[in-house]
């Protein structure tokens, strides 16, 4: 296979690794800290 | 709360707030700056860099003086927030968040261009999506990792560039490869060619003032931030005239004029096999570099802004791990890439500028009135920016022409920036307005300098 090619999978195959354990840490941490988000609003509006 | 952590780890010495100044900017030696030689001749290049490099000079100093007693993170944004209120602030912030998400683009789309220089076929979509991944991974991970990831590979693009000098053997006359008198064409415009440079002269400091952001993540922000961000200056003031000198010396000004990686064609030049790869190592890296350094400004104002209520306080949170703007930094990467995937780079890259060139002028105003609601002996500075007000008219007069040289070719970008900003400060008016408390907004800086003289 041309290297090329190859070093193109490589680069998708990382760009998923690295998405994927960014996007598992973001969601672990909303989720974690669902409470405090709920207490975070300083002003009642919606928009906020 | 745990939401109200602030950005305050304080672990960063001189050696990163220089790697994020340089970091930010050193990709400007490598492609970009080259235009001002089809604009203003060679001589008219040097002398707009030059002159825009005294602008920035007079930027340093005053944001060293300013920063350096600011009690929160958020660079000129900060600034802006404390000395001149609410709107000011809002705009100063969103320019500084789309100058750097901007820049951010460009870079990642240029390793893209230049990998496909090594084969045509090559998809660099992949490229471009890692690049940006992977760097916006680690600015969520941590501040310290990511500035020393920007001190390693900015230090290695330096080098890259000095190696380049040095394998031209200039210190020889005998065989000294540098041929300034055959390869230049002095002034062929006149001083309107420099006027018209300006712009382009500007790519080679474009983002130095970014190290401010950093204040208060620093271990001593009196010491590290004049220290990282003088020594960061003198680096691409040496580096852009060496850029200069070996580009024109070996490259003839017409082919230059137009070259989309100015050293790498000089390095091909050479004819020198190890700094052809040591130019595009240099060139990758500087790019990667720039790119890292702005997620990490552009997060920072972002963040600030929503923290003060100017935008939904949702990008505010600090992460509880790694004590980063992490919302901020998820936002801002799809962005970045929307504006990369437009592939419209010069478009981008003179948007960035604009907004940075009214940046510099909102900092020029800043310091004229720091200087008179506090003036010097009333409250304790860290650094104290000589010469004022010189500093500031300078800038003022110096970014008022680099518009107006912009002007000559980007004049419906200019109108259209204007339309941009005009329109986010009707809706800051209408819809945000109301969510500031104004009294808790000034309170800090009150608190800490005392009531102004004004």
């Amino acid at each position: 296979m041309n290297i090329f090619i190859l070093s193109n999978y490589v680069a998708w195959i990382l760009t998923a690794v690295i998405t994927a354990s960014l996007l598992s840490d973001f969601i672990k941490n909303e989720f974690l800290r669902k409470k405090d988000a709920l207490s975070d609003r300083r002003y009642p509006d919606e928009e906020r | 709360m745990k939401s109200d952590k602030k950005l305050s780890d304080r672990i960063l010495g001189p050696m990163h707030v220089w790697a994020l100044g340089v970091g930010i900017v050193l990709v400007g030696e490598f492609m970009g700056w080259n235009f001002t030689i089809a604009r203003g001749g060679s001589i008219g290049s040097i002398i707009a860099v030059w002159t825009m490099a005294i602008m920035y000079i007079a930027i340093v100093m005053m944001t060293n003086e300013m920063s350096s007693v600011m009690p929160e993170s958020g660079g000129q944004y900060t600034m802006a927030k404390f000395l001149l209120g609410p709107l000011a602030a809002f705009n100063v912030g969103l320019m500084a968040v789309l100058e750097y998400a901007m820049l951010e683009a460009a870079d990642v789309v240029v390793v893209g261009d230049i990998l496909k220089s090594l084969n045509p076929d090559l998809n660099v979509l992949p490229f471009i999506m890692l690049s940006l991944v992977f760097l916006t991974w680690m600015n969520y991970r941590g501040v310290y990792a990511t500035l020393t990831l920007n001190f390693i590979i900015t230090a290695i693009a330096f080098i890259s560039v000095l190696l380049l000098l040095f394998s031209t053997s200039f210190y020889d006359p005998r065989v000294t490869m540098i041929k300034l008198g055959q390869m230049t064409n002095g002034l062929p415009y006149g001083y309107l060619g420099v006027l018209a440079a300006m712009q382009f002269a500007v790519w080679f400091f474009l983002g130095i003032e970014g190290t401010a952001m950093a204040t208060t993540e620093c271990r001593s922000a009196e010491r590290s931030m004049p220290l990282g961000s003088i020594l960061g200056l003198l680096t691409l003031l040496i580096g852009a005239t060496v850029t200069w000198y070996v580009c024109s010396g070996l490259i003839d000004a017409e082919t230059l004029g137009v070259s989309p990686y100015p050293l790498y064609e000089a390095a091909v030049a050479t004819g020198k096999l190890y700094v052809v790869i040591a130019l595009f190592v240099g060139t990758l890296l500087s790019c990667l570099a720039s790119a890292n350094g702005c997620i990490n400004d552009a997060s920072r104002a972002w963040s600030a802004l929503s923290r003060d209520g100017m935008l939904p306080d949702v990008f505010a949170r600090i992460h509880p791990r790694y004590n980063t703007p992490y919302r901020s930094i998820l936002f801002l990467m799809p962005i970045s890439l929307a504006f990369a995937f437009t592939g419209m780079l010069d478009q981008i890259i003179t948007f960035s500028i604009f907004s940075a060139l009214l940046i510099y002028i909102l900092t020029a105003i800043m310091m004229l009135r720091f200087r008179k609601m506090y003036p010097l002996k009333t409250i304790s500075r860290g650094y104290i920016a000589p010469i004022h007000p010189i500093p500031a008219i300078i800038t003022i007069v110096l970014a008022c022409a680099a518009l107006i040289g912009m002007s000559f070719t980007y004049g419906v970008n200019i109108l259209l920036g204007i339309l941009f900003y005009s329109l986010a400060s009707v809706w800051f008016i209408k819809r945000r307005y109301k969510f500031i408390n104004k009294s808790d907004f000034f309170n800090k800086g009150i608190e800490k300098w005392g009531m102004p003289n004004i």
